[in-house]
């Protein structure tokens, strides 16, 4: 199966269980999760199902495009399911069918695994999924996200991409992967790793990265600061998406500091802090906006 | 007629290492519950089973009803019971009403303190399954876990609970837990049984689950996992995961290049195999490695060797991963690393792991001066290189692998096998160093932690210890007992830095009354004896011997007490001197004691002991016929003195008073 299959096959099969089926995010972000069809999507009462591929970024894994397994960016394939359904593991094994794996031919295995993003204010429970000793997803049972409470409780199923494709194709490196007929994924991806790698260990200006760092958190806390003043009748058209992707700019710019060596084991502590802040206060900002609104719009009626 | 009771709690897959201990007490909980209600016989044991998927509970001969029992209540006295017209008063028959019964059930009862009446109430009765729906639910509310969660409504739990299964014989006991509703129907293995299948009798256990594919017993999947894994290298802690993770395991043999078994460190292969991959590493005869492995999987076979092939590969990409960062890592000396351990943080306050590394050698240097035959050129070179494996990449990804990969650095830079032996050794959690340079190492290492600590006002507090000192303390004093090395902690906390001596020497009292009675297995009050005596805890060698000697000596009891009526005399008449003039002493008795006392002179604890057992008739003779309170002042000071004297000459090895007297 071409790589590119496997992504419209878990799109396809999803989209069949009445998710959306969305592009994925643009900007960097580190994990499908950060997108804010996952990290808003998930709070408050609305139920949502959502299918997306996701890029994500990791410039400390950059590799220079020379290890057949480690990746600066890696496509993950991120499905929101709100509220969990009860039936939700079935699907998920069914989605492995609906890519060519029989399971009465292989190893399933859900081993625990408990998922924590400091930097968001989210953590849930749940499992990695095994595949003859591969780890293919996590799948994740979300109980709180920006430090709000969740309710109902959504089910996040993040599948690594490469890996599946690699283990559907038999090759021992991902870049031999065939990404359709005529094109591997060596000739789509790999001038994206090498650049990448020179630029994050090492062109990346470290001052200019600090000055994005700090001007981002400034905009996105004005924005919070800004939102707090207002009456709630004239909080309905406030850009706290806005305020969201700042705060992802500074997530993205701290994984690039980090890639550089710039940040030390002290700071680090206070920065992942200080991008929870902004995302803990967005969180409970969109809950509230979302609130008053559909209040309002009760009134209406 | 009594039934076996059959209760299948059925869940997505629950912790591999929390299952066990989760079903077990879903079973006593339940237990409990049902014995209290009289449903089950108090002597009865029922069977608890799991998998990752389900909690399982079989109990025989479950009564269909609560038991009856009719007991006499006594009501108020007849006089105020019968009314004028012979009826029964308004008290009465509320006595009755009380008692949910009518003013018929009342009679008249005469017993020693006069008439009465009474009434006959019976209570229990209740059935099985109205106990059951209460008690199943109450049983897995109960359960204490680690962390919870929620998946739908708020009933939280490890993970959502998907299906529950109850029967009383062939009965089906309807009830909820959360939003779940218990049935009849049962799930088989994921991929090998039936979807769903019916459960008509709880006879039906285990051979309906057997058919199915499920093996609810551990003990028979710890059978099946074992009779799969000849030659694999022991492995309890991985086996009993295994056990927790499978519902029909198998087992299937793989193999990678021997040309890892030379290009990779062995505890690097087998810490992928073992941590990263769950397989068992196997071994030859003589317990070399072999370029194979063993997985266990949930499934019954592998006919087409798709899922040897697909371990194999990922094994394969976790070997030349780790092969590339052992590759890299052996690029730069352990000295070309030192420098890189200044940006690596050891504590904020306290500097980088540079400047830990610089303390530990002189440190190391100058616990090597204090022990015969431990050379302190090695242990100073051993100390200053310990921490550089730090900064490789192969402890990175392997971060449980510290100190070991520093050791096969060493070796590859052809310096001294004892420099190798005593970086390796240098955490040295689960048994002491191998050598005494080794010990030096190690004892620099967590000393410096401890006191540096200390200094900032880091010490552990309550359950606080963010550092983890006390696990640090425990391999201090581990070692310094099981190597025998007579080490003073004061002198040796004094060489670290400076930190509040007396909060240290607690801290370490701590430590060693922990290892003399959790380790060592000594009685808790000689060794509250010992590390109160005079000769105290600073040595712990020398605290271990003592206590050892204590143990070992013959019947202590008669002169513990005497000594400890001879304490509480000094203690109640606040007695400081201890300056006895022999020519004082009148009386034989006294003199007698005097000379047996200065006489104490063991070869070692357990002849002084021996002679201290010997004092309890002296000290006898000297209560029954020497007057403490003797009327000429100089004489009584002179006999209290000789009782403190004693009392102190005594506690050197312990202090008696701390000894429980049968």
């Amino acid at each position: 199966m071409n790589f590119q299959d496997l992504i419209l096959g878990l799109q396809g099969f999803w989209a069949r269980q009445g998710c959306i089926v969305q592009l994925p995010f643009d900007l960097e972000v580190g994990a499908g999760t950060m997108a804010p069809e996952t990290f808003l999507r998930v709070l408050g009462p609305q139920p949502y199902r959502v299918v997306y591929p996701q890029p994500s970024r990791r410039p400390a894994d950059g590799r220079y495009g020379e290890n057949p397994n480690r990746l600066y960016k890696h496509l993950q394939l991120q499905v929101v399911l709100k509220p969990s359904p009860e039936d939700v593991q079935e699907l998920y094994l069914q989605s492995l069918a609906a890519i060519g794996i029989d399971l009465s031919e292989h190893d399933i295995k859900f081993e625990e695994d408990n998922w924590e993003a400091p930097t968001l204010g989210a953590w849930g429970l749940g499992w990695q999924v095994m595949l003859d000793g591969l780890e293919i997803t996590q799948f994740t049972y979300f109980q709180q996200c920006g430090g709000q409470d969740l309710n109902p409780i959504s089910v996040e199923l993040t599948y690594g991409l490469e890996r599946i494709g690699a283990f559907l194709q038999d090759v021992d490196s991902i870049y031999a992967m065939r990404w359709n007929d005529q094109f591997s994924y060596r000739d789509v991806r790999f001038l994206d790793e090498l650049h990448h790698s020179v630029y994050n260990f090492e062109k990346a200006d470290i001052t200019r990265l600090w000055a994005t760092f700090e001007g981002c958190e400034a905009e996105s806390r004005s924005l919070l600061a800004q939102f707090r003043e207002l009456p709630t009748e004239a909080r309905g058209n406030f850009p706290l998406l806005a305020a969201y992707e700042l705060c992802l700019r500074c997530s993205h710019t701290f994984n690039l500091l980090d890639a550089r060596g710039a940040i030390s084991v002290t700071q680090r502590v206070g920065l992942i802090q200080r991008v929870r802040t902004l995302a803990v206060g967005i969180a409970a900002a969109w809950l509230e906006q979302q609130t008053e609104q559909q209040g309002s719009g009760a009134s209406h009626a | 007629m009594p039934e076996r009771l059959l209760v299948e709690v059925g869940c997505e897959e629950m912790p591999a290492r929390m299952v066990e201990d989760l079903a077990r007490q879903f079973a006593s909980n339940l237990s409990r519950q049902l014995k209290e209600h009289g449903l089950l016989d108090t002597s009865a044991d029922p069977t608890v089973a799991w998998t990752p998927r389900r909690l399982v509970y079989v109990a025989e001969a479950v009564v269909e009803h609560q038991p009856t029992t009719e007991e006499e209540v006594t009501g108020p006295p007849i006089k105020m019971s019968v009314a004028a017209d012979g009826g029964w008063t308004p008290q009465a028959a509320g006595f009755a009403a009380k008692n949910g019964l009518p003013p018929s059930a009342l009679y008249r009862l005469t017993n020693a303190k006069g008439e009465y009446v009474a009434v006959k109430k019976s209570t229990g009765g209740a059935s099985a399954a109205t106990i059951l729906a209460a008690a199943i639910p109450a049983a897995l509310a109960e359960i204490q876990l680690p962390r919870s969660m929620k998946w739908q409504t708020s009933f939280r739990f490890i993970r959502p609970i998907r299906w529950l299964v109850v029967l009383l014989g062939q009965r089906a006991v309807a009830l909820k837990v959360g939003e779940v509703a218990s049935g009849v129907e049962s799930r088989g293995h994921r991929s090998l049984g039936a979807a769903r299948f019916q459960v008509n009798t709880a006879a039906d256990y285990p051979g309906l689950w057997h058919a199915n594919h499920v093996i609810v017993e551990p003990r028979e999947r710890r059978a099946r996992i074992r009779a799969h894994c000849s030659g694999a290298r022991p492995d309890a802690g991985l086996e009993d995961t295994l056990v927790n993770l499978t519902e029909f395991p198998d087992a299937i043999v793989g193999s990678f290049d021997a040309k890892y078994l030379r290009t990779l460190p062995p505890e690097v292969l087998v810490t992928v195999m073992r941590d990263h991959q769950k397989y068992f590493a196997v071994e030859n005869k003589s317990g070399e490695l072999e370029p194979k492995f063993i997985a266990i999987i949930n499934q019954a076979s592998d006919r087409k060797g798709l899922i040897r092939h697909g371990n194999e590969r990922v094994l394969r990409a976790r070997f030349s991963d780790a092969e590339f960062f052992w590759q890299t890592d052996r690029k730069l000396t352990l000295a070309e690393r030192l420098p890189k351990l200044e940006s690596v943080t050891f504590q904020a306050k306290l500097g980088s792991y540079r400047a830990k590394a610089t303390r530990m050698k002189s440190l190391a240097e100058w616990l090597a001066g204090q022990w015969t035959d431990c050379d302190h050129a090695i242990a100073a070179t051993a100390a200053e290189l310990a921490k550089c494996d730090l900064t490789c990449e192969t402890v990175k990804e392997f971060p449980e692998l510290q100190g070991i990969i520093g050791g096969h650095l060493a070796r590859a830079e052809k310096r001294p096998e004892s420099i190798a032996i005593a970086i390796t050794d240098q955490y040295a959690w689960e048994q002491p160093p191998r050598t005494r340079e080794g010990a030096a190492v190690s004892l620099a290492d967590k000393l410096d932690t401890i006191v540096g600590m200390f200094s900032i006002g880091e010490q552990p507090t309550g359950s606080a210890d963010p550092f983890g000192l006390r696990r640090q303390a425990n391999g201090i004093v581990r070692t310094l007992i099981e190597m025998q090395w007579p080490l003073s902690v004061a002198a040796a906390c004094a060489q670290a830095g400076h930190a509040d001596a007396a909060q240290l020497a607690a801290f370490f009292r701590e430590r060693l009354a922990f290892y003399l009675t959790d380790t060592a297995g000594f009685r808790y009050d000689l060794v509250a004896a010992v590390l109160a005596a005079e000769r105290g805890a600073d040595i712990p060698l020398d605290a271990f011997r003592r206590c050892a000697a204590l143990a070992a000596a013959p019947d202590m009891a008669a002169v513990a007490a005497v000594v400890k009526r001879a304490g509480n005399i000094v203690r109640k008449e606040k007695w400081n001197s201890a300056e006895v003039d022999r020519a004082l002493l009148a009386h034989p008795s006294e003199a007698a004691l005097y000379d047996q006392v200065a006489g104490l002179k063991g070869a070692d604890y357990a002849q002084e002991l021996n002679q201290i057992s010997g004092l309890a008739e002296p000290l006898k003779a000297f209560f029954d016929q020497v007057r403490v309170n003797d009327p000429d002042p100089a004489i009584r000071a002179n006999r209290l003195s000789l009782l403190a004297w004693t009392v102190a000459r005594l506690s050197r090895i312990a202090d008696f008073s701390e000894i429980v007297v049968a």
